[in-house]
């Protein structure tokens, strides 16, 4: 697929759900550099994105499952360390990564 | 005796991977050891924009502390694909000292060389070796 092809969908896509796309609009105006932006920003896989053999709604549909199960995974893991006794403090986990 | 076993210090599995270009997308993950001595295997996947060792290479940093360098993993190298790098290092970096090896909270960053150059970085994992109490 060609790259500014993808680049304005994926950015169409961003716009209707309503993410801000400033950060996306300060880097150089390099397709593959901001279709990675975009992607990151809608949590999608950035090199899927980039590669464009998959269409835009599967990346997003597989990225929602991904947070569903990610959420569990985290609920989980902090069940987990609260019983071994070990506290942590979640929103700075979300801030760091 | 102490015993000695293998410690992991993750994020969540399987998480897409994501842009690196500070300051608009900065790499920076904490992570959380427990009674880690000797050293440590910090390991990711990754793609650059770079794809030439002439040029200067991502920093990578654990608590501000340069551990390596990023080697070339571009299109000439990779075909367009993440390909998994690794960082061995010595502890003495870790927060915090304690009886039975460092304890406690500490900060990943992967910081690009120059200002054109950027990375995609998919899963990471920290293996360290950690103390048992006795």
């Amino acid at each position: 697929m060609d790259l500014e092809a993808q680049r304005d969908q994926l950015q169409s896509l961003a716009k209707a759900q309503k993410i801000d796309l400033a950060p996306v609009n300060k880097l150089p105006d390099d397709p593959r550099l901001r279709i990675a932006a975009i992607a990151t920003l809608l949590g999608i896989d950035p090199m899927a994105a980039m590669r464009g053999d998959v269409p835009v709604k599967r990346l997003v549909s597989e990225a929602r499952k991904q947070e569903t199960a990610d959420r569990q995974y985290v609920r989980q893991e902090l069940k987990r360390m609260r019983e071994l006794g070990i506290e942590i403090d979640f929103k700075q986990l979300e801030q760091g990564g | 005796m102490t015993q000695i076993s293998a410690g992991l210090a993750m994020f969540t599995p399987q998480r897409f991977p994501e842009l690196v270009y500070p300051p608009s997308f900065p790499f920076r993950k904490n992570f959380f050891v427990f009674n880690a001595i000797w050293f440590s295997t910090l390991e990711f996947e990754v793609f650059t924009s770079y794809d030439s060792w002439t040029t200067a290479l991502a920093d990578v940093r654990i608590n501000g502390v340069s551990v390596g360098q990023i080697p070339p993993r571009g299109y000439t190298q990779t075909g367009g694909e993440l390909a998994p790098v690794s960082f061995q290092f010595g502890n003495g970096m870790l927060q915090t000292i304690g009886a039975l090896g460092r304890t406690g909270s500490n900060l990943c960053e992967i910081v690009p060389a120059a200002s054109y150059d950027y990375l995609i970085v998919g899963n990471w994992r920290m293996h360290y070796f950690q103390a048992l109490p006795p």
